[in-house]
């Protein structure tokens, strides 16, 4: 901490207990149906954005989820300057993306060891495993602190808490400030490489699920743009979400459930990223998945602990990569006049593909909004590994179901369930 | 900065907004040896928020229970808390969870004292209670008072 007081303004997601359930119907030994309801807060500002410049929009929807404002910015601005044809300087998109891997490594390193690794050794939270593993759980913070220092840094914390604007950044850190950042970054390898080196080690269960992975096929590992690519062939831009993806909005959800058309359920996130661009990262990061026992693909959901880990190594390298080599912009930003138009735009966010579209009329004025999360989308693919690893475990009493189900649903890391008094599971028997 | 005052929240929900309209209107008032910090309340932002210091004074909205707008007072660092009054995150463990991860890793400060605002309405964008404004500015006065005595 500076010896000067600091305010620091977040905007964080929802507090409130319950804001997620799951309802199981078991019949004759079988589960008959599965429900996962959830409070889906993007909704909200797909009409919010309506009538709003669309210079407005990346502060707008960072406020959409507190763990992950930047994906939101970054993926707002990709869709604004796709509408516009503005075309972002090397530098600002350097800065970007080291933006983005920052909130990776936080988001990462919270969920794989704080809220999903306790499930693995028997513990109820990161508190009881803390006394414990107080290393383990002391690094994770740590880890997860170097994170926020590269957001903050990136962020410009001066000037605007998070610093991505239409066109590129507000304002473009000196040189030395983000050369600064390497000694963290490499510190923070180690602490990724240290975790990696334990999780290799959890008990997992046994459970093999055949998903439909999607993810964008950029350059390199999947993160701040290219094309929808599934495992089954599709491959399509962006702007064509629309023909290949559908919103289904279901009667016990609050949240749209997202389908491939004509097909079905899918799966985005680390273990979609994994399978099918996992032999994109570095050397040194697949070494040390390979040293993990990671296999590829995996598609254990359980494993997902395990993935998570290994891309946050990879976040932790390509972060060192790009501040190592970081020249300021030219322009931090460029501009260009608004015409009636439409734009899109994908990203990976660390819970996986966010897809956002922006129409707006000559003014630059927001028409209309759409915004569909990861976790939407891996909603009916939850469901369905909930109703099969419930099935295995129907010989638990309803409170150790309870449970079991919660872990199915952690393993996905969804926006809705991460502490164990969040998720209400019912379970009806007859 | 030997004490820090962090008010937690998000002013985008309703009543959640109490910590933080607290830490700014005090952030005027607290003398010397004093940070104010605004937190959105994850357990890892709380306890860099307070390493290293000699004590925390942490302000939040607490869980409905019928009597918007009270105000409770608890003191942290003795036993481990099971109030189960500060709601969490969807994402995060709350201002409890915070207190019993730092004091299980030995990071908790020598004095740390919650003060829960009583919330009644935590929807998005909604504005905050009308029982809950009223009770800011006594908060206010409260976590002051505290924190001038922590650091004389």
């Amino acid at each position: 901490m500076t010896a000067k007081t600091r305010s620091i303004t977040v905007d964080a997601l929802a507090r409130i207990e319950g804001e997620a359930s799951a309802r199981l119907k078991i019949r004759d030994g079988k589960v008959e149906d599965v429900q996962v309801g959830v409070f889906e807060p993007p909704r909200f500002f797909e009409g919010i954005l309506r009538g709003r410049s669309y210079l407005e929009v990346p502060d707008i929807v960072a406020r959409i989820c507190g763990i992950c404002p930047a994906a939101y910015q970054i993926t707002a601005a990709q869709a604004l300057e796709d509408a516009l044809g503005l075309s972002v300087d090397p530098g600002a998109k350097a800065l970007r993306r080291l933006l983005y891997l920052g909130e990776w490594i936080e988001s990462h390193a919270l969920h794989a060891v704080l809220l999903h690794a306790p499930d693995f050794l028997g513990f109820d939270d990161a508190i009881k495993m803390a006394r414990v593993r107080p290393q383990e759980v002391a690094d994770a913070l740590e880890l997860k602190k170097i994170g926020n220092e590269v957001v903050a840094t990136v962020g410009g914390r001066e000037i605007h808490p998070v610093n991505i604007r239409v066109g590129g950044v507000w304002k473009a850190p000196a040189r030395k400030t983000i050369r600064d950042l390497v000694p963290r970054l490499e510190r923070a390898r180690e602490l990724a490489g240290a975790a990696l080196r334990w999780i290799a080690h959890l008990p997992y269960p046994e459970l093999e699920r055949d998903w439909v992975f999607v993810t964008l096929d950029g350059d390199g590992y999947p993160l701040d743009g290219g094309r929808i690519v599934s495992s089954l062939g599709l491959a399509a831009a962006p702007a064509e979400f629309d023909a290949h993806f559908e919103e289904d909005h279901v009667r016990h959800s609050n949240a749209l459930q997202v389908a491939e058309r004509g097909r079905g359920p899918y799966l985005v996130g680390p273990m979609a990223r994994w399978a099918l661009a996992g032999d994109r990262l570095p050397e040194e990061v697949l070494a040390a998945a390979e040293a993990a026992g990671l296999e590829r693909p995996c598609r254990n959901p359980f494993r997902s602990v395990l993935v998570r880990t290994v891309e946050t190594l990879w976040a932790c390298t390509e972060a060192e990569r790009l501040a190592r080599a970081y020249e300021p912009p030219e322009r931090p930003y460029v501009t260009g006049g608004t015409k009636p138009s439409v734009g899109h735009a994908c990203t990976e966010a660390p819970r996986g593909m966010l897809y956002h579209r922006y129409r707006m009329d000559d003014r630059g004025t927001i028409l209309d909004a759409k915004i569909v999360p990861p976790t939407a989308q891996n909603l009916k693919t939850i469901e369905s590994d909930l109703g099969v690893w419930a099935e295995r475990n129907l010989n638990l009493g309803n409170a150790e179901l309870a449970r079991a189900c919660e872990r199915a649903v952690r393993n996905h890391d969804p926006c809705i369930s991460c502490a164990t008094h969040f998720l209400r599971v019912e379970v009806e028997r007859s | 900065m030997k004490v820090v005052l962090i008010g937690v929240g998000n002013l985008h929900r309703g009543d959640d907004g109490a910590g933080i309209e607290v830490a700014r209107r005090a952030r005027k008032r607290v003398p010397k040896g004093v940070t104010v910090i605004e937190s959105p309340g994850d357990a890892a932002h709380l306890m860099e928020s307070w390493d290293g210091r000699k004590a925390a004074i942490v302000v939040d909205a607490a869980s409905p229970r019928g009597a918007p707008g009270s105000v409770l007072r608890l003191e942290a660092h003795g036993e481990p808390l099971k109030s189960g009054l500060f709601a969490a995150t969807t994402h995060d463990l709350g201002v409890e969870h915070a207190v019993e991860l730092a004091r299980a890793l030995g990071r908790l400060p020598g004095r740390v004292v919650l003060y829960g605002v009583e919330g009644r309405t935590f929807g998005h964008a909604q504005p905050m209670s009308r029982e809950v404004a009223e009770a800011l500015d006594g908060v206010v006065d409260a976590v002051v008072a505290e924190a001038k005595a922590l650091v004389a």
